[in-house]
């Protein structure tokens, strides 16, 4: 009787999120299963996607090298703006934390006034300022700065640049939030004690941020190892990541089966070194901070 | 020579003056209580003590040393927060070490003094906790062993014990004391707690809209407030406000409410408006025929060790404490008298008795 009761008290429930439950499987669930079954696929040039099976498509990125550099430069890139925006948006949070309003409510604006901007409208502004007859090019040459064209389009520099103006708001929040938390007198503390302005910093407010800046960090590594839009318009087809060779194997050479697997293997790469930071950082700081 | 002297300390926000004109002196090894209502100027003037807080005008010299223009990380002294502030991120051992590793204290005599500063608060087995798996008596003792064992030339303490409840309170305030007596720093207490001061201090200072008002032994400043502020402030009081009615042979008639008191004559000066002060404590029950004025019991609280009486009388209402001697005293609605004995009502000027 009471488990009958129960059973029933759990209909409603489950009927009301039944709509966002469908809408999730049918556009997320359903899709991923898809790309991960046509990634076993066979594929030829001639005759399209085999209905055969196979562990060729993975085979083939485990092995061949132009791959290996993908990935390479992938999580490369994916490192190296991680640390920027640390560098940066640490520094950033904590200035931010110590202005006065209104300059605090404004500045806060215009640090995350870059996610208010779509992001192609925003590659497409850094292509007109660093491309090679672009603003800053042509200012410099005109200045007799420099004589040959400044050329940041289709670089490695180019897409650090543009990545690292998108996340750092990422980086920004993070920080800020650990921020919040920190007792002001602490600050007074380490210098009543003898401490300088600057190894108070060092020593006392920096690691009772570092939680923040490294939950930042996951952020924005993930989402640049993942980044499209970004690499595609400045690295273009020079500088591919792993985004972009799965897009070009779907849409260019057709091969989805291949593009499929690509996908999967960033995910699943994604995923292990995302686990696996979290785990290292909840390890580290679950006595201290509880 | 003082110890440590604040010389017409003035500290101004904008047009707000927080603090206008501290002077104190300080001897070595006194415990002195800054004592005031929030917003009375004393965590300003513990500020610049400390450091924090430039101040507009004034100097502050310790032992002979002008220290005005010294930075708060140059000043070498220990500072107990209300927050405590303790490094969350550093174990208790190197929250008390690390003012020692700033001086450069080498490793082994900074491991024997961190090891002495924590026998000295009872936290030895503690060491090596974090101080989020510290209780809140604990955490204080960590901040007191922080601040204490760099050897500062004063401690200075902002509303220490304000996070505790009132059991541990207690204990706390017996602890200091007996802690500050044996390493037998100059000490600055700043507190808003009447009977924390007054238990903890040599002396107190009291302070109210920016200014000292009265600094003396604990006992002096109770038993003889210099204005209305200062015995409101210092435990309960009753301020009978009246006006200088007749005086002859050295006695004086002052008429309050609908009654008449009659006091001492202690100063030719004084006419028209006056305060007349007694503590509670001090009115005695008598039958309505001795008493020196009449009244009806209004309510009577028990608190345990004593009992409060609101008395309803032609002077006003009055506040009556009697210590519990195992029996009840007056019961509510009963008329009686009240008494003192000559000299325990305190007489101030009206008028400058309201600054």
């Amino acid at each position: 009787m009471s488990s009958h009761s129960t059973a029933k008290a759990l209909i409603p429930p489950y009927l009301l999120s039944a709509p966002a439950l469908i809408l999730y499987l049918a556009m997320l669930g359903v899709p991923m299963l898809l790309t991960f079954v046509l990634s076993f696929n066979a594929y030829d040039f001639n005759k399209g996607i085999l209905p055969s099976y196979s562990l060729d498509n993975y085979i083939e990125i485990v092995t061949d090298s132009y791959f290996h550099e993908i990935f390479a430069r992938t999580f490369g890139l994916a490192l190296l703006v991680t640390v920027i925006c640390a560098l940066i948006g640490a520094p950033e949070a904590y200035i931010l934390s110590r202005m006065r309003n209104p300059w605090r409510s404004f500045f806060l604006v215009v640090i995350l006034g870059p996610l208010l901007i779509s992001v192609i409208v925003r590659t497409l502004g850094w292509a007109l300022l660093i491309g090679g007859s672009g603003v800053i090019s042509s200012t410099l040459q005109s200045l007799g700065l420099i004589d040959e064209p400044f050329q940041l389009m289709f670089t490695f520099t180019g897409m650090t640049i543009a990545l690292v103006h998108v996340l750092v708001p990422f980086m920004v929040i993070a920080v800020w939030a650990s921020l919040q938390k920190l007792d002001p007198a602490v600050e007074d503390a380490g210098l009543s004690l003898g401490a300088s302005q600057f190894t108070v910093l060092r020593r006392i407010v920096l690691p009772q941020v570092m939680p923040g800046v490294l939950s930042g960090s996951m952020i924005v590594f993930a989402l640049t190892a993942s980044a499209f839009a970004t690499p595609a318009i400045i690295g273009g087809r020079r500088l591919k990541v792993v985004a972009t060779t799965a897009y070009d194997e779907f849409l260019s050479t057709l091969n989805w089966p291949l593009g499929a697997a690509i996908a999967v293997v960033l995910l699943i790469a994604n995923i292990v070194i995302i686990a696996s930071y979290n785990r290292f950082i909840e390890r580290k700081y679950a006595q201290v901070f509880g | 020579m003082s110890f440590l002297r604040m010389e017409g300390l003035v500290k101004k926000f904008g047009d707000f003056t927080a603090v206008e004109r501290v002077d104190l002196s300080v001897e070595k090894g006194e415990f002195v209580s800054l004592l005031g209502p929030s917003g009375c100027g004393k965590t300003t003037t513990l500020q610049m003590i400390a450091g924090f807080v430039e101040p507009t005008e004034g100097r502050i010299i310790i032992d002979g040393r002008d220290i005005t223009d010294v930075k708060a990380n140059q000043r070498g002294l220990g500072i107990v927060f209300q927050s405590y502030a303790l490094f969350p991120h550093m174990t208790v051992f190197d929250n008390v070490g690390f003012g020692l590793e700033m001086r450069g204290v080498a490793k082994d005599e900074r491991r024997q003094r961190i090891e002495e500063a924590l026998e000295l608060v009872h936290l030895e087995p503690f060491a090596h906790r974090f101080p989020r798996e510290l209780s809140g008596g604990q955490r204080q003792r960590v901040a007191v062993a922080r601040a204490l064992v760099i050897k500062p030339d004063v401690l200075l303490l902002d509303e220490p014990l304000s996070n505790l409840d009132a059991k541990l309170r207690e204990d706390m305030q017996m602890e200091l004391r007996s802690i500050q007596r044996t390493v037998g720093t100059t000490t600055i207490l700043v507190t808003h707690d009447q009977t924390e001061a007054m238990a903890m201090s040599d002396r107190i200072a009291v302070m109210d809209q920016g200014r000292l008002v009265q600094v003396g032994v604990p006992l002096d400043a109770y038993e003889a407030p210099r204005t209305t502020f200062v015995s409101n402030f210092l435990g309960k009081t009753n301020t009978l406000r009246g006006t200088v009615a007749s005086r002859a042979k050295g006695r004086m008639q002052v008429r309050v409410g609908e009654g008449m008191v009659d006091v001492r004559d202690v100063d030719p000066d004084l006419q028209g408006a006056i305060s007349l002060s007694i503590r509670p404590e001090k009115l005695h029950f008598t039958s309505p025929a001795d008493g020196r004025i009449t009244g009806r019991v209004h309510t009577r609280l028990f608190l345990g060790n004593h009992w409060l009486f609101q008395v309803e009388s032609p002077v006003g209402a009055l506040l009556v404490t009697v210590e519990n001697s195992g029996e009840s005293v007056v019961e509510e609605n009963q008329q009686i008298g009240l008494t003192w004995k000559p000299g325990e009502i305190r007489i101030l000027p009206g008028n400058a008795a309201d600054e």
